[in-house]
């Protein structure tokens, strides 16, 4: 056995994907090892592989629709009486597949929600995985080592969790016993395929900081997928960045994050947010009256009870806010998933029905305006969504999405004339005119997003609410969408209400934050300040919870 | 509507058309239930014999050319191929009526529900519920003994019954909708309730009514000779499928061409609903990518 051979070598791997009769290169020539007790990041943007790469590692792809027409991946082996065998997981036989998944390379999900059956308990579910792989050991021990597992993830009481069911804990929670699962079995080799990506991001902290514990403590392999250059920068020891199924440059952390060789890292490295050149600093004007306002803005929702529902308790999820944002002002609000930040947005707009308190735009109070008399207000104030995908009606054009709100608002002379500034505010977002006439699906997640926003733009509002718009894009469209709303703030002195929970995001776009948590908003104060001198405990932890790829090359260079 | 707007209209449809024609089976579909149809219309013109006739010469005769009995003749001699066609008509009538009007109701009922939510929600379907729970046979003999019997009233009945279910799957189909970002952009850009739910809303909610509808039509024709069985549907000497059906059903083991030639034609339509459901469903999602 030689000690200094790599645990994983991925040699000329090739995945190819048959769909409607199509192939697709998902993984076209990729080669890469990954030594005992190292993290190698796979980073790329969506669609790139690198999920399909970790897929074919394990071999968990269906068999109907891939195929491997090239290379392979060799992986050093060690069985039951510890002794090590060179296998090459693309030919090995289902049996010994089974014996090595979870066993010896284990996997964990972006999705702690969905990763958990619901309807067994925690404990249930490791000591499954736990039998199965090691079938001399008794219900009580595998009992014990379940328990232990958990204790080494920090649950807390993890001898009562064990017989919880997984709707009873958190986001953070589920991910921490995916991680225990997945240990249990002591595997040589963990894949986390987006761990954190789903979780906020102080929580996405604690389990960073919990997994390179864990592999230190293990000396375990970490192969580490994400599209996120924070996390890339805290975890990795080696990273490799796909792009269209190909590794094009590889390399120690600290070279690829500060000496990048391929042009295309350089441009995912420029168009992070804290990378982007900020433009000229807005001026602050000084107004009378502010666009909009809320006073001591309240959302209740009711939790009901019984046949009859009657109320039982509240959520607070808005619990009296007041906040004002000047016309041509981008106003960021920053909280955690649940914090309310949304419901907020929302309320403003009249999406939801405050409980108490009032809205003001332009000085007319509209919280309490019947329906009829709210609407022509409604074109001044509008929204765009997070999910491009789910935001866009699928049955109608482009055409149709953009010239109705026109047509209800009395726009334009004629449905001619209606088209024409259609098409006039689709160049406004950068796309072709032609788009008009297709359909949401035939675009991509950027596009999508950037037909949202028009949508958004065509009745000319000087009020729009942003709710995680660039959340779900990777980080180049990501910046392109961010540049052009700040060009069309300037255009339009639009006035932005920027929902959010990507500090980096809030950093490169507003100029005044808010930090929302538990309903309330705790600090308030030019966006500088705010990131870099928080004041209130909790923004403080949120702000050291960021992860940066700034603190690699500082550090990186001292060394 | 403005010239553009009809012709953006009609483009939209073209290429629901053109999606149609595409997929092979619905459009065969199409084609057979088109031909059922013609036939059921003139076919007992077509026939020496009429609904009613009967040939003291060949009774519960097999199918022969020579007598122009070309599905042979029931247990009283009369000519089935007259009978069928004629059934079919009804058969046909009942089904596509009844449905259409479960659609029609099921649908704006559904969607509204679905759409409004909270307290409309919950008034809405609680009437469903208890309109469920009421029994049908009861319902139909009560509106026959108020208003008499009647093919109308036929449809009435059915529809009253069938367009619940319908009403509870849109219902469900417009909760899951009305929060996805859309709706929202269209309320903030001050469409009106009625505009949303007929724009965003029940297009959404197409592709399981579309399935639902072509399962009703049977259920319907199936419902229909259930009644007419029980005395209370269609009178003699008019018949329908359903009729002939459970008639031959009675002399299947001596003239098993009663009951296999009219419900040949039942399956045969029914098969064909299905294929040209699965096609509309298809044609009428953009996402289904337009064949160039």
């Amino acid at each position: 056995m030689a000690l200094d051979r790599p645990l994983l070598r991925v040699d000329g791997l090739r995945t190819y994907l048959k769909t409607d009769g199509r192939v697709i290169k998902a993984v076209d020539d990729v080669s890469f090892s990954i030594k005992k007790g190292e993290t190698y990041c796979l980073v790329g943007e969506s669609g790139s592989g690198k999920s399909i790469t970790a897929l074919s590692i394990i071999q968990l792809l269906p068999r109907f629709v891939s195929s491997h027409p090239g290379g392979q991946v060799f992986f050093d082996y060690r069985d039951q009486l510890a002794r090590h065998h060179l296998v090459d997981m693309l030919t090995l036989k289902e049996e010994r597949l089974r014996e090595i998944r979870g066993s010896r390379i284990a996997m964990i999900f972006q999705e702690p929600m969905t990763s958990l059956n619901p309807v067994f308990t925690i404990g249930e579910q490791i000591i499954e995985a736990l039998l199965l792989h090691h079938p001399s050991m008794t219900y009580p021990q595998a009992r014990e080592r379940a328990l232990q597992a958990l204790q080494q993830v920090s649950i807390k009481d993890a001898d009562q969790r064990l017989d919880d069911y997984p709707h009873r804990l958190s986001g953070g929670q589920r991910q921490r016993v995916m991680i225990a699962m997945a240990i249990a079995c002591e595997p040589d080799l963990l894949i986390a395929d987006e761990p954190t990506t789903a979780l906020d991001v102080t929580v996405q902290a604690d389990i960073l900081n919990l997994m390179k514990t864990l592999q230190r403590s293990r000396g375990m392999s970490i192969l580490f997928i994400t599209h996120d250059f924070g996390v890339v920068a805290k975890m990795a020891d080696k990273v490799g960045v796909m792009r269209a199924g190909k590794l094009v440059e590889e390399g120690a952390l600290a070279s690829v994050l500060t000496h990048p060789q391929h042009s295309y890292t350089r441009a995912l490295l420029d168009a992070l947010p804290e990378n982007l050149p900020r433009p000229a600093g807005h001026e602050a004007e000084t107004y009378e009256t502010p666009l909009v306002s809320a006073r001591d803005l309240q959302v209740h929702f009711p939790i009901r009870k019984g046949l009859l529902r009657h109320t039982v308790d509240r959520v607070r999820a808005v619990d009296g806010v007041n906040l004002q944002i000047n016309p041509g002002e981008i106003v960021a609000l920053v909280g955690e998933s649940g914090c309310g930040k949304t419901t907020l947005g929302r309320a403003i707009l009249r999406l939801i029905e405050p409980s108490a308190g009032q809205v003001f735009y332009a000085g007319s109070q509209i919280s309490s305006l019947p329906k009829t008399a709210l609407r022509p207000y409604r074109k001044h104030m509008q929204i765009i969504f997070q999910d491009p995908m789910s935001s866009l009606n699928p049955r109608l054009t482009i055409e149709t999405m953009l010239t109705e709100p026109m047509k209800v608002h009395g726009i334009g002379r004629s449905h001619q004339d209606r088209i024409a500034r259609a098409e006039e505010t689709l160049k406004q977002v950068k796309l072709d005119p032609d788009y008009l006439w297709r359909y949401p699906h035939e675009l991509s997640g950027g596009q999508r997003q950037r037909v949202g926003i028009a949508r958004a733009l065509v009745l000319n509002p000087s009020f729009i609410v942003c709710d995680e718009v660039t959340s779900a894009l990777d980080v180049s469209v990501q910046a392109d969408v961010l540049q052009m709303l700040l060009a069309l703030r300037d255009e339009r002195n639009l006035a932005l209400l920027f929902i959010t929970h990507d500090i980096g995001v809030v950093e490169y776009v507003s100029d005044r934050t808010l930090v929302m948590n538990a309903g309330r908003i705790v600090e308030e104060g030019p966006t500088l300040k705010v990131c870099q001198n928080p004041s209130h405990p909790y923004t403080q932890r949120l702000i050291a919870a960021v992860p940066r790829v700034a603190t690699v090359n500082r550090s990186q260079h001292i060394n | 509507m403005s010239f553009e707007e009809t012709q953006g209209m009609q483009k939209n449809w073209q290429r629901a058309w053109l999606r149609l024609r595409h997929h092979r089976a619905a459009f065969a579909s199409l084609g057979v239930l088109l031909g059922i149809t013609l036939v059921c219309l003139l076919g007992p013109a077509l026939s020496p014999w009429a609904l009613d006739e009967i040939d003291w010469e060949s009774i519960a005769a097999p199918p022969s050319w020579e007598g122009a009995h070309y599905f042979g003749t029931d247990a009283l001699g009369r000519d089935l191929f007259v009978r069928s066609l004629s059934g079919g008509r009804i058969s046909l009538l009942v089904g596509l009526v009844a449905t259409a009007v479960s659609l029609l109701i099921g649908v704006l009922y559904g969607a509204t529900a679905g759409y409004l939510g909270g307290r409309w929600d919950a008034l809405m379907m609680r009437v469903v519920d208890v309109l469920y729970a009421l029994p049908f046979m009861f319902f139909v003999i009560l509106l026959m003994v108020f208003f008499g019997r009647s093919l109308v009233l036929i449809f009435v009945a059915i529809g009253a019954v069938e367009w619940l279910t319908m009403a509870r799957i849109v219902r469900g189909q417009a909760l899951s909708v009305r929060h996805r970002g859309f709706v929202d952009a269209a309320r903030l850009s001050g469409a009106s309730e009625f505009q949303i739910i007929r724009r965003h809303i029940i297009p959404n909610t197409l592709g399981p009514v579309i399935v639902y509808a072509t399962l009703t039509v049977p259920q319907v024709i199936l419902f229909e000779s259930f009644l007419s069985f029980l005395g209370l549907g269609v009178q003699e000497p008019l018949t329908s499928w359903g009729v002939l059906i459970a008639e031959g059903a009675q002399s299947m083991e001596s003239a098993p061409w009663t009951l296999l030639l009219p419900a040949s034609l039942l399956a045969v339509t029914l098969l064909a609903l299905n294929f040209l459901g699965d096609g509309l469903r298809d044609a009428l999602d953009p996402r289904t990518g337009t064949p160039r």
